[in-house]
């Protein structure tokens, strides 16, 4: 589960569970029957 | 992102939800987005680094994930995966183009 491998095209998406703003955790699975966009950026307080 | 904040009623109108993700904690988030302006959709916080390993983004020079998009489809398979490269952003009319591809 944590080595770096890489994700692609075709491949499942990992489920995931994590905490946002207000510490209310928030699933992958939440939404179900819509297509999710992730998108990841290195930190807060960088551009963009 | 701001960019795609300003966005969220563009990708609610296709169907699709938007989350960004990083390693900072739920309170440096709020910090943040009332910085710049982020209120339509949920940052979420990999704070150990799991997922950020899982989709295989994790930068451990900085301890954090490199810059990289990803569209999930109702079936829960990846159809669209980008990376970028220092100073590339991800372009909120591509990822509508794209999305605009795949079943709704």
């Amino acid at each position: 589960m944590s080595d770096n491998k890489t994700l692609g095209v075709g491949d499942t998406a990992p489920e995931f569970t994590m905490k946002t703003i207000g510490l209310k955790e928030v699933s992958l699975k939440d939404f179900k029957g819509k297509r999710v966009v992730l998108l990841f950026y290195p930190l807060d307080w960088t551009p963009g | 992102m701001p960019a795609f904040d300003r966005r969220a009623k563009d990708f609610e109108a296709v169907n699709a939800q938007v989350l960004g993700i990083s390693t900072d904690s739920p309170f440096s988030h709020e910090n943040w987005a009332k910085s710049v302006g982020i209120s339509n959709y949920p940052l979420l916080s990999d704070v150990h680094r799991t997922v950020s390993k899982d989709y295989g983004v994790y930068w451990p020079d900085w301890n954090a994930n490199v810059r990289a998009t990803f569209i999930v489809d109702k079936q829960g398979k990846v159809v669209f995966a980008e990376r970028y490269g220092k100073g590339e952003l991800p372009e909120p009319d591509k990822i509508l183009g794209e999305l605009k591809k795949i079943p709704s």
